[in-house]
């Protein structure tokens, strides 16, 4: 009888240790959120430009992921967010926004027009990127 | 005896009495649920009306009927027809058009199609569903979650060792003038035609064991593509021969919008127990498919999957009465499925994505579509293969018991060898069907599945600042590499569990008519972002339940 309950025992404990293990490892992704708010007098088009851990250090190996707006065009005066997730254990990672307003002589935007400078974000990181005008942003 | 009747008249009037449905976020109509064994369908109770009710947590409400017909006239030997027809009100769906008429209750069609059958061949010519493998839950080239394909089928056993299955679909007519270059069909607000072509051949060494080869291509377009007919061509040789067409008839083949799709699955077992599989290699055009070129990374996926029935184990076990018959018709199965980014995402040049309903615009780098557009095209059940997409994986696990499991043919895609091995088999009919399962799905969603915008212009924003861009230096503007490789789900954007609990019994039997009951309990928990520090998780639970008329 106690051979069974000890072999009982035994099995518990195995399923239990294997649990704790798996909690243990699981995955876990970094985090950072930012946002973009529109302060010139255009409406705006925006994607996000991320370089996660991914990336490679020389030019032609360079990663630079491109994040899809949120919303489009981004009115005047409103605000977006993108959520940046990268694999944990990593640290840092860059981000920065490229933009353009609406150009009505040629009824069209370009996404390319410009671009903010590239910002280190940390896990848990919550930035928003102030656009004054197409060369003008801060970032708080 | 009245009161049966009447019951009957009723529920006959009230037509199609119930079947248990499935739903999407943006609750598309006609998604086919996927039951595996569970299903409905076991040998002659093909033909059934239902009507059903849904109700979940999030305010949906649906009332649903569905009447499917196969008629077989005993003067045409062979000869059959299949005809679905159901109507549906939803308030989380706007029918619109014709149907504001209606109170929004729109009717629907599902599959409809003529076919032949002998245990030699089989012929199917119409709507109808498709899949590519033995699979229970998914399949990676032609899956039938979101509802039947106008399509030619023909199966043939060529001999007990080798089948043949062709399939020629259109998932979607071509409307408007046919260019190669699709940006020119864009700009005048045309709608191309999307086609399936597959050419699969089936070998087998012994009767249980099946090793398919397909040889597949999805191209966009006019829909008949004579070079693509031809059932004896390889579609590798065929899109390579486009330049020796050109010189010699002064055109092309109208192939530059092809993507060829190469596939093997498997399915081994006999006598209740069997696994199975599925693997597929996507990729945009011939030259690419031979995995030389590193500057795509590969676009796979695979499917892996057994079941086991209860009778494998009575058999040998002997165990008392009683407990036989609840052992022997016991079953569980098990299925994993995974694909790797990129897959059924869309070429450089021209728009491959792998689904009904797309972006319909050129798409402009300089003035990217926003999250919101990509994830309607992407939505679940919008894929002509694995419902939800690439970069994604599921596990399915159920266990169930029917009384009629012995009866209950595999869910497959019926090949014309298990049709020929099939037709020796005994077959009884049960008098009453039971039925129960319980089922449970795990999936994960990854990071940049985004398969309208092209995946190097997702990795090189260089390469959208300045196309003439030369990154590796070497003069060569067209062959710089990347350092992405092929990605299973680096990062997980989304996961979602579900479980259901589905329960089907008869009621009573008159003649040839059955009524019966079915209802579903389906606990649905969805994370996004999952394991980071803002996870958040939604529940949703949804109660189905149908009254079934059947008949055979």
């Amino acid at each position: 009888m106690s051979m069974k309950k000890n072999l009982n025992l035994f099995f518990i404990g195995l399923i239990v240790f294997a649990a704790l293990c798996s909690t243990g490892c699981a995955v876990r992704y970094n985090h950072a959120r930012v946002g973009i708010v529109n302060n010139y007098d255009k409406n705006m088009v925006y994607v996000g430009l991320f370089i996660d851990e991914q990336s490679g250090d020389a030019s032609g190996d360079m990663i630079v992921k491109v994040a899809p707006p949120a919303r489009r065009p981004l009115p005047v005066g409103e605000r977006d967010y993108l959520d940046l997730v990268w694999g944990g254990g990593y640290g840092s990672v860059k981000f920065a926004f490229s933009f353009g307003f609406y150009d009505a002589s040629e009824d069209s935007y370009n996404v390319y027009d410009c671009s903010t400078d590239y910002l280190e974000l940390e896990e848990g990181d919550e930035k928003v990127f102030r656009i004054d005008s197409t060369d003008d942003y801060f970032v708080n | 005896m009245k009161k049966p009747f009447l019951l009957i008249i009723l529920f006959t009037l009230a037509l199609p009495v119930f079947g248990i449905i499935d739903t999407n976020d943006y609750y598309d109509i006609n998604l086919v649920e996927k039951n595996g064994t569970f299903n409905f369908e076991s040998y002659k109770r093909s033909n059934y009306s239902y009507l059903f009710g849904g109700f979940d947590t999030n305010g949906y409400t649906e009332i649903l009927g569905r009447m499917r017909l196969n008629i077989g006239p005993p003067e045409l030997i062979g000869f059959y027809l299949v005809s679905e027809i159901l109507f549906s009100n939803s308030d989380k769906r706007d029918a619109g058009g014709e149907f504001e008429k209606t109170g929004n209750t729109m009717l629907f069609y599902g599959e409809a199609y003529i076919g032949f059958k002998n245990k030699w061949t089989s012929v199917k010519f119409g709507f109808q569903n498709l899949i590519s493998s033995d699979a229970i839950y998914h399949r990676l080239l032609l899956d039938d979650y979101s509802g039947p394909i106008f399509a030619l089928r023909w199966s043939q056993l060529l001999s007990r060792y080798v089948d043949m299955d062709f399939i020629y679909s259109f998932i979607r007519p071509h409307q408007g003038e046919w260019s190669p270059n699709l940006t020119t069909l864009y700009k005048k607000s045309e709608l191309y035609g999307k086609s399936l072509f597959v050419k699969k051949f089936n070998f087998r060494p012994l009767p249980w064991i099946r090793i398919g080869l397909s040889d597949s291509v999805y191209f966009l377009g006019e829909n008949f593509n004579i070079w693509f007919m031809n059932p004896f061509s390889i579609y590798f040789i065929t899109l390579s021969l486009n330049k020796f067409y050109d010189e010699k008839f002064g055109s092309g083949l109208n192939t530059g919008a092809s993507d060829l799709k190469i596939g093997l699955d498997f399915q081994i077992g006999f006598n209740g127990w069997r696994v199975y599989g599925e693997f597929l290699v996507d990729d945009s055009d011939a030259f690419f498919l031979m995995f030389k070129y590193p500057i795509f990374p590969n676009r796979i996926g695979a499917v892996l999957g057994g079941e086991i029935r209860g009778y494998l184990f009575t058999r040998y076990l002997k165990p008392p009465k009683v407990a036989e018959f609840f052992l022997k018709n016991l079953y569980i199965n098990f299925e994993y499925a995974i694909t790797s980014k990129y897959v059924y995402s869309r070429d450089h040049v021209c728009n491959y994505e792998y689904v009904r309903e797309e972006y319909q615009k050129a798409y402009d780098p300089r003035n990217p579509i926003s999250q919101t557009e990509l994830d309607r095209v992407q939505r679940v059940g919008n894929f002509i293969g694995y419902m939800y997409g690439n970069n994604a994986d599921s596990i399915d696990i159920a266990v169930g018991w029917r009384n009629d499991l012995e009866r209950t043919k595999d869910y497959g895609a019926e090949y014309q060898t298990d049709v020929y091995y099939d037709s020796f088999k005994k077959k009884k009919f049960v008098d009453r069907l039971f039925k129960f399962q319980l089922h449970y799905r795990h999936y994960r969603l990854g990071d940049e599945r985004n398969i309208v915008a092209p995946y190097y212009m997702n990795e090189h924003y260089y390469y959208d600042v300045d196309p003439d861009l030369d990154s590796d230096g070497d003069g060569v503007k067209d062959n710089d590499t990347s350092n992405r490789e092929t990605e299973f789900l680096r990062v997980v954007l989304e996961e979602g569990n579900i479980f259901d609990i589905n329960f089907y019994s008869d009621i009573f039997r008159i003649t040839r008519f059955v009524v019966g009951i079915e209802t579903k309990f389906n606990f649905h928990w969805r994370t996004r972002l999952p394991r980071t520090s803002v996870e958040s998780t939604d529940f949703v639970f949804r109660w189905e339940i149908a009254s079934v008329i059947t008949w055979f």
